[in-house]
This record gives C-alpha cells, structure tokens and sequence, in this order.
C-alpha cells in the first residue's frame, strides 16, 4: 500500500517513527510513484522554506537575549503593577471579546473564523474561560447567571483550553453571527451618566480606602451574537475534545442566542495602585430545549480532568441553568467562598510567583447584576470593606 | 530586589528562548520594534505562569504558541496594522537607498511583501503552521502549538505547502502579465 502525502512528507522531514520510516524506506526503492510524490514534496517544502527566508530579520536587527533580559527585568515589574492580571478581572476579558467581536466586524474578512472567534470569546469569556462550557437549558431554555461554582484545574488543562479555543477561532466548531455589535467603551461623567447609559443604577463605594481617587468610569455596550451549530460542528467539537459516551442532541442543529448587555467600570487609584469595581446585569444565552446539560457539564468536566465519578457527582449537583462554572488553574489561583453585600460571594486571590505581584478579585451575584472588584494593591479585608459598601 | 528562586530559572529559559521567539515574531510582525514589544509580552506571559520544571520539554511549544497569538493579535489591530504597513515602507526604502545596489534591496523587499501577503490570506492555522515550522519546531511541538494530533503535522504541512506555493505562482504570473 502507498504511503499517504501527510506520511511521505513527515519523512520528508525524518520525523516518522522508526516503525513507519523503515516501513516507507522499503516501499520506496520500488515504487517510482511514490519517489515522485517525495520528490515534489522535498521540492516544494524547500521552496517555500526558500520564501519565507526572507522574511529573517538581518543580524543587526536581532537584539542581544542578555540585553533583552535586561530590558524584560527593567519592565516587568512595572507593567506587572500597572495592569490587574487578566484572568482576575472580569472587565478585562469583556474588554478583549468586545474589542475581537468589533475588529472582525469592521475589518470585513471574507473568511468567517473571525466571527466564529469573537462568539466563542464571548460565550466562553463571559461565561468563564471554558470552551465546553455549555450554560443553561432547563425548560426555559434560558440561561442566566445567579450562582458561580468552581472546579480546580491545572496547567495541562489551561493548555487543552487555549488549544480548543484555537480550534474555534479556526471556525471549527460553526460560524456565529453578529446581530448587535458592541460599542468601543465610552468615558462617562458621573455615576447617572453611566446609569443611563447601562439601563441599570449603578452603584458606588460608600465607604473607600484613605487616598482613593476615581480615576475612570466607563460603559461598553456588548454584543448579541447567533450561533448555529449543526451536527458536523457538534461531531468536530466532540472530536477535539476526544470525550467519551457523549451522545449529540437528538437534533440537526443546537441554535444559541447570546445578548451581553452594557458593562461599567469604575477605576480607583490608591497608594500608587489600582483597584476596579465592575458591574455587569447577566448575560443572556437562549438555547434549545432538550439540551441534556447535566450530560454535556459531565463530558465538560471529564474533558478539564475529572474523574468519571466526580464529574458525574458534580455535574448532578449544579442548577445548569443559573450557574456559571469557573475552571480555575490551581497552581496559581486559589478561591473561598466569603458573604459579600448581603449574599454569598467568592475571593480569588492570585499565588505571586516570580516577579508578579499580589492580586485578588471578588465576584459575585446580586439582583441579577453581576460585580467584580478586582485589585493588586489591597489586602482582601479591604476589598470586601468596599464591596459591603455599595450603595 | 530580593531573588525569588524561580528567577534563575526564567532566567535561563529566556536567554535559551530569546532570539526563537524574537525571529519568529519578526517574520510576523516586519518591525524590530514591535519584534522586541512582543516578545516582551510573551516572556511577561511566561513569568506569569507557575510552570514546573518537569514540563520544561513543553515550554517552547507554549512560548511558540502563545508568541504566535499576541502577532497575530496585533495583525488583527487596524491601526496597529496600518501604521505597521507604513514603518515597513519606510524601513524598506532605507534600507534600500543605503544598499550597495539599491535595485536588489527593492526586490528583496518586494519579495518580503509577497510573501507576508500570500501568508495573510492562507488560512491562518495553515500560516501558522509554516511560520512555526520555519522556527525549527518538531512535529510533536507543532502539534502542540496548533492544536493538532502529532499525527496529521505531516499531511497539514503538506497541505499548507502546497496552499502557499499556488498563491506564490499565481502571484508571479499576475506579475509578469
């Protein structure tokens, strides 16, 4: 049998296993069809290595790595005080799949992965940072956040995300569609600016640490996306998460509603830091009815690492239909549930590692406006003082 | 500044990184400048990360990875891509007009936008694919890097090849007409 083209180019490479290399070395020498197809193979990847030698930059434009070193210690520390780490806070991750669903928007690709990368950015963002995450579906069909659960994950898992992630921003899993694009975010005078603007009373700290100033306040309206994913998407989806026992919806095609409403953001200065309160009301996600949620949460967990019979435990324990489930990298978050502003609430605090600082985020949900106040520079006493505060 | 132990250790894996990440966001990116932001950004991400020394085999398939997406990020950025188109320009008339024999830098440089041009308008995991096999990563570190099974690099590759090699004769065809 002929060796395929992905198998002769791999050897090409001298990449194939010792097993495949022998294998193909002894089709080869009798063979001369397939010494052409490695011939044009050898030929055309040198050709292109060729090409895209031209794009190395010149000697004297490659910078020494113990200057740049040098240059990375004398900046590090500084970038790292001004921004509050990304995956602490919730504004920050709207901010990028607002900015992602608005780029692909009016730079007009032809290609439809752009849209397909900024949906997925806001289902998966908003609603966590988990690309299985499937929210919701009770009879109403309607998801909306009113409790967040966490479950620990590690590196390997982080990875596997960013990995699916990429896959979707390939336009791998379907190609959603932008009903409402999303505002650039608007700087606001006062607090009743922002309120009319959002549609909701925003609220301030009626009590804030010595020295606080605001230095911000900023709305950004969010998008409304349509997403439609037929069974091709769903098989590919399954695929790449190499999930198990997992059956598809008894249905040709899953159809997902997404509206993110206004988000506001106020930022304090304090002690040459920063901290943010952010108020967001849910998102909504309409999906189908007959979506087995408690099935697809199982797979979800099965596929961030769980054990089979945790993950079927927990997805039993969750209300799929109000709970935002939050993957967390244990090696560098740790979480507590604490009582915030009359509910219950989580502190994420942020385990420093080398060279970064200190960082913790509380979030939770009241009256269906979700908060998130974030900071590097206080301690979590501080933080909850100001939670309780909002009036 | 007191020394967390995990700094000789970053310390280490960015000197060994360096000038990979830095050619590899440069044949991206066009610019030193915004070669040396980026790759700025990527090692920031690196010391970010609590990485345990038993993975250290997977670091340059992430620090590839996570390199390619701050790039692309910013190719993605219109003003960012705008004024980027403009500096290269310029650096590209500089350097011609400083060159033994200006007539060869102009082509070279031409060659340059050819070729970032074909790679802008591939499917941009198949760009990515030769971008980073061109960094010299191995086929199991490409699979990582682009969230594929190690067994399909070869026929993606292939696939990729091909792709661009089609756009770069046609381009020279149009050329000559």
């Amino acid at each position: 049998m002929h060796p395929d083209t992905g198998a002769l180019r791999t050897y090409a490479d001298a990449a194939s296993s010792l097993a495949q290399r022998d294998a193909i070395a002894a089709h080869l020498t009798g063979c001369a069809a397939c010494q052409a197809e490695l011939a044009a193979l050898q030929g055309r990847g040198a050709a292109v290595a060729g090409r895209l030698a031209t794009l190395d930059p010149q000697p004297a434009d490659i910078p020494h790595p113990a200057q740049a070193l040098a240059r990375f210690q004398r900046h590090a520390s500084a970038a790292q005080r001004r921004e509050l780490p990304a995956h602490l806070t919730l504004w920050a991750a709207i901010q990028r799949s607002f900015a992602m669903t608005k780029q692909t928007f009016s730079r007009g690709w032809p290609r439809p992965l752009a849209f397909g990368a900024a949906a997925l950015a806001c289902l998966l963002i908003i609603f966590s940072i988990a690309p299985v995450r499937q929210a919701a579906a009770d009879f109403l069909g309607v998801f909306r956040v009113r409790k967040f659960a966490i479950i620990s994950i590690d590196q390997a898992q982080v990875e596997k995300l960013e990995s699916l992630a990429n896959l979707a921003s390939d336009g791998r899993f379907g190609q959603p569609t932008v009903v409402r694009q999303p505002d650039a975010e608007t700087q606001v005078a006062d607090v009743t600016e922002a309120s009319n603007l959002a549609g909701f009373r925003v609220r301030t700290p009626a009590s804030l640490p010595e020295g606080a100033t605001l230095l911000a306040l900023k709305v950004a309206s969010g998008p409304a996306l349509h997403y439609e994913m037929d069974r091709n998407a769903m098989q590919a989806l399954l695929e790449a998460t190499q999930v198990q026992g997992v059956k598809l919806p008894p249905v040709e095609k899953v159809v997902i509603d997404l509206d993110v409403p206004p988000a506001v953001n106020q930022v304090y200065a304090v002690r040459g830091g920063r901290f943010s309160i952010l108020q967001v009301p849910s998102p909504q996600v309409e999906l189908p009815p007959g979506l087995d949620m408690a099935a697809i949460g199982e797979a979800a967990f099965k596929y961030l690492g769980m054990p089979d019979a945790d993950a079927r435990r927990m997805a039993q324990t969750i209300d799929w239909s109000s709970t935002a489930v939050i993957p967390l990298p244990a090696n560098v978050l740790q979480y507590r549930e604490v009582a915030v502003d009359g509910v219950s609430g989580l502190l994420i605090e942020h385990r420093p590692s080398s060279g970064s600082r200190r960082a913790s985020s509380l979030l939770w949900q009241r009256d269906g406006i979700i908060y998130n106040v974030a900071t590097t520079d206080l301690d979590a006493m501080q933080l909850l003082q100001i939670a309780d505060s909002l009036r | 500044m007191s020394r967390n132990p995990d700094s000789t250790e970053f310390d280490a894996l960015f000197l060994a990184h360096y000038d990979g990440v830095y050619r590899l966001l440069y044949r991206i990116a066009g610019t030193r400048e915004e070669a040396e932001d980026l790759a700025q950004e990527a090692f920031l991400r690196l010391a970010q990360q609590r990485f345990q020394s038993d993975r250290s085999h997977n670091v340059r398939a992430w620090l590839y990875r996570v390199a390619t997406n701050l790039a692309y990020n910013a190719l993605r950025s219109q003003t960012r891509r705008t004024r980027r188109e403009a500096e290269t320009f310029q650096a590209a008339a500089l350097t011609a007009a400083a060159a033994d024999d200006p007539a060869e830098a102009v082509a070279q440089a031409a060659e340059r936008m050819t070729v970032r041009r074909i790679l802008a308008h591939l499917p941009e995991r198949q760009a990515r694919l030769l971008l980073l096999r061109h960094s010299g990563l191995s086929y199991r570190e490409l699979a990582e890097a682009v969230g594929c099974a190690a067994s399909s690099v070869g026929a993606l590759l292939a696939r990729a090849e091909t792709a661009f090699e089609a756009a770069y004769r046609a381009e020279a065809a149009a050329e000559e007409e």
